[in-house]
């Protein structure tokens, strides 16, 4: 196969002096947690499912560099079998032992140097509600802490594994997921003694809830919904439309220890599409804004209280969601910012002490769903409403201009690395019959197909960017976006797993690619770096057949269209 | 019973412009398949593809569903 075209484009930007602080400490933390706040300090372990707290999927490891990064080769490669949608989780390591998740949250521990396993663990799921679930039966992470694992399960429970021998500690049950189809497939977050998993929701009708879960007993201590959550957001759902709104939490949010603040996106509402079009304030399916989905919430961890919030996309109509992004935390100039990419192709700047907007810049060309975004108060200007009829050219098409894999920051080069999507579609509103209770199937309220952009072709790319302004350092396109999560890592490189099977490492600072291998399947999943017995290690999942892949045969042909669904791997390599 | 509308409602975000069309499933209109066939499908889906809908809907609205996607006019490739 002929190399994708890597067309590196330097675009002559210098690289914005970054004030960083090594990372944000932990305050009066212990344990575990404290562990997961600090992990880049040590290098050798990957606590959570972004990284550490500072959700930088970043691994200061630099034994792995750009003078041996062609000496790359398979360490050894794991197969769980059964990973229907490919495997999508990111893995975790701590104390030289890797462990990971894969489709129907089959969980195991593999000896971090030779692979070897040291045990797993199947639950037994609810196969009759896992045959109606739209999204199943992936899981995307686990997390780790109190010497346990922690798993969702898409029939809405959350189970505790110990961490040495893999019995069950617990085993909670959530959700109803009989009656609302919704479950876990996202990953939870440890902070302090409490473990949050976020819901599925936006097109599945219900209210998103987000939970917070003893760490020791297994016992729900909270649950917050992220629809009409508190009296004020009930007021923005017109006739009662509050009950079916959708939202969720679906994807693992960070955590700000030094403001003991848990940091969640939101799904979009339900029904995906209002055909009240430019009169959503008092017509059609979901009157008003719609609190809190699309929205960055900010949560007390202890009370499971709202502390401030900023929504993304003020009654979203589009399904572009916020639950997609990752809280990247950086601190620069004395102000401690978040950056979070929301789905619609915008990367929102935050304050971490208020959610007040300091920047809002887009990630991708093809938009037109807004005109733009003010980037000093992230207000929208000039938004598409969709009337009820055809609309051609929407950009982006819904599958977004980032999907809901997370980009990379590494602190030696200052740069946010992040893909984006760039495809567009044609869709027919429909007015359905609205959805008063909630029901165990998806709320759409449209037909619609992917295409080209207007006088373009679909594509990819991967940036290189300041995080705060957006510049742009440099940039690499891709015949077909890539899905898969990327990496930066302390050898100045970052790792970009494409869709059509190539996992390839560039050097951090000027994109030149510098290695690439074939792992014969689109990757659609995590990777991590980790150290294990002196060594550096690149943990890889591929396999393909996410909701979005799903796209890419019929847009893109070959090699999509024989691409296998119910495949994937977990591939580690090291160098000698 | 408006199959129309459930389509949209359910069916529409994975078989694309209403299922004249492929995409993240297969193109419906035109199916060589018996009408026996599509609703089979359409109760116990396929795993891992398609959801299973016999328990979101009732007999009748499964038929208002197939006689849409007979009514289909098979116009993409
Ligand atoms: C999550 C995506 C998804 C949703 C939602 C979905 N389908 Fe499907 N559907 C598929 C896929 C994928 C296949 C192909 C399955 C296979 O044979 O591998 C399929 C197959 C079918 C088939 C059989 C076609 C054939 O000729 O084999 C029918 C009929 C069908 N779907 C109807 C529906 C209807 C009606 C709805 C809504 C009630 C629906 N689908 C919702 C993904 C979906």
């Amino acid at each position: 196969m002929k190399p994708i075209g890597a067309l590196v484009s330097m675009i002559g930007l210098a690289v914005v002096a970054v004030g960083l602080a090594a990372c944000s400490m932990a305050q009066g933390t212990s344990g575990t947690e404290a562990k997961a706040a600090m992990s880049d300090t040590t290098g050798n372990d990957w606590m959570t499912y972004h990284g550490n707290y500072n959700s930088w999927h970043y691994s200061p490891l630099s034994t792995i560099d750009s003078s041996n990064v062609k000496r790359l080769r398979v360490a050894w490669v794991h197969h769980p079998g059964r990973s229907t949608r490919g495997l999508q989780s990111m893995p975790l390591a701590a104390d030289g032992v890797l462990y990971y998740t894969g489709s129907y949250s089959r969980v195991w521990a593999l000896d971090g140097v030779t692979g070897q396993p040291l045990w797993s663990y199947f639950p037994k799921l609810n196969d009759d509600l896992v045959a109606k679930q739209t999204h199943s039966p992936y899981t995307r992470g686990i997390a780790l802490g109190h010497g346990k694992i922690f798993v969702g399960t898409v029939d809405g429970r959350l189970i505790a594994l110990d961490q040495k021998t893999g019995q069950p500690a617990w085993d909670t049950k959530l959700l109803n997921s009989e009656k609302l189809t919704v479950g876990f497939t996202g990953a939870p977050l440890v902070v302090k003694d409490k473990v949050i998993i976020g819901s599925q929701g936006g097109e599945w009708p219900w209210r998103g809830p987000i939970f917070a879960v003893d760490a020791n007993s297994g016992r729900k201590l909270w649950e917050f919904f992220t629809v009409a959550g508190t009296e004020e957001a009930k007021k923005t759902w017109g006739n009662d439309s509050w009950q079916t709104g959708g939202g969720g939490g679906w994807m693992a949010g960070g955590y700000d220890a030094e403001t003991n603040t848990v940091w969640w996106g939101t799904g979009n509402p339900a029904p995906l599409y209002d055909w009240a079009g430019a009169d959503w304030k008092t017509a059609g399916p979901r009157p008003g804004d719609n609190l809190y989905t699309t929205s960055v919430i900010a949560l007390d961890p202890d009370s499971g209280k709202l502390k401030f919030y900023h929504q993304e996309l003020p009654h979203d109509a589009w399904d572009f969601d916020s639950a997609v992004g990752e809280f990247v935390m950086i601190d620069r100039d004395g102000k401690k910012l978040v950056v979070h990419p929301n789905k619609g192709g915008h990367v929102f700047v935050y304050d971490r002490k208020d959610a007040k907007v300091v920047n809002v810049w887009p990630l991708v060309k093809h938009i037109n769903f807004v005109k733009g975004i003010d980037p000093k108060t992230g207000e929208l200007i000039g938004r598409r409403d969709l009337a009820l009829g055809k609309h051609q050219n929407l950009c982006p098409a819904i599958a977004g201009g980032m999907s809901w894999n997370s980009g990379a920051y590494s602190p030696k080069t200052g740069l946010y690395y992040k893909i984006g999507q760039e495809w567009c579609m044609d869709l027919e509103v429909i007015k359905t019959t609205p959805i008063t209770e909630p029901q165990a199937q998806l709320d759409i309220g449209a037909n619609f197909k992917l295409r080209n952009p207007e006088g373009d072709k679909a594509h990819g790319h991967i940036s290189a960017r300041d995080p705060v302004t957006g510049a742009k350092k440099w940039e690499v396109m891709f015949p077909e976006p890539p899905l898969a999560s990327l990496l930066a890592t302390g050898g100045n490189l970052v790792f970009v797993p494409d869709p059509r099977g190539w996992l390839r490492a560039y050097n951090a600072t000027t994109g030149e690619q510098l290695w690439s291998h074939n792992n014969g399947l689109g990757h659609n999943g995590g990777i991590i770096s980790y150290g294990a017995k002196g060594k550096q290690y690149i943990a890889v999942a591929t396999g393909w057949g996410s909701l979005v892949g799903d796209e890419f045969a019929e847009l893109f042909g070959e090699p999509f269209k024989s691409m296998p669904k119910d495949s994937g791997a977990l591939v580690v390599f090291t160098v000698d | 019973m408006d199959g129309e509308k459930l389509f949209a409602t359910s069916c529409g975000w994975c078989h694309q412009d209403g299922g004249r069309a492929a995409g993240r499933g297969p193109k419906l209109a035109g199916s060589d398949r018996t009408d026996e066939y599509l609703l089979n499908r359409i109760r116990v889906g396929k795993e891992g593809a398609m959801p299973a809908f016999a328990g979101s809907f009732s007999e009748p609205q499964l038929r208002a569903i197939v006689a849409y996607i007979r009514s289909l006019k098979d116009t993409h490739p």
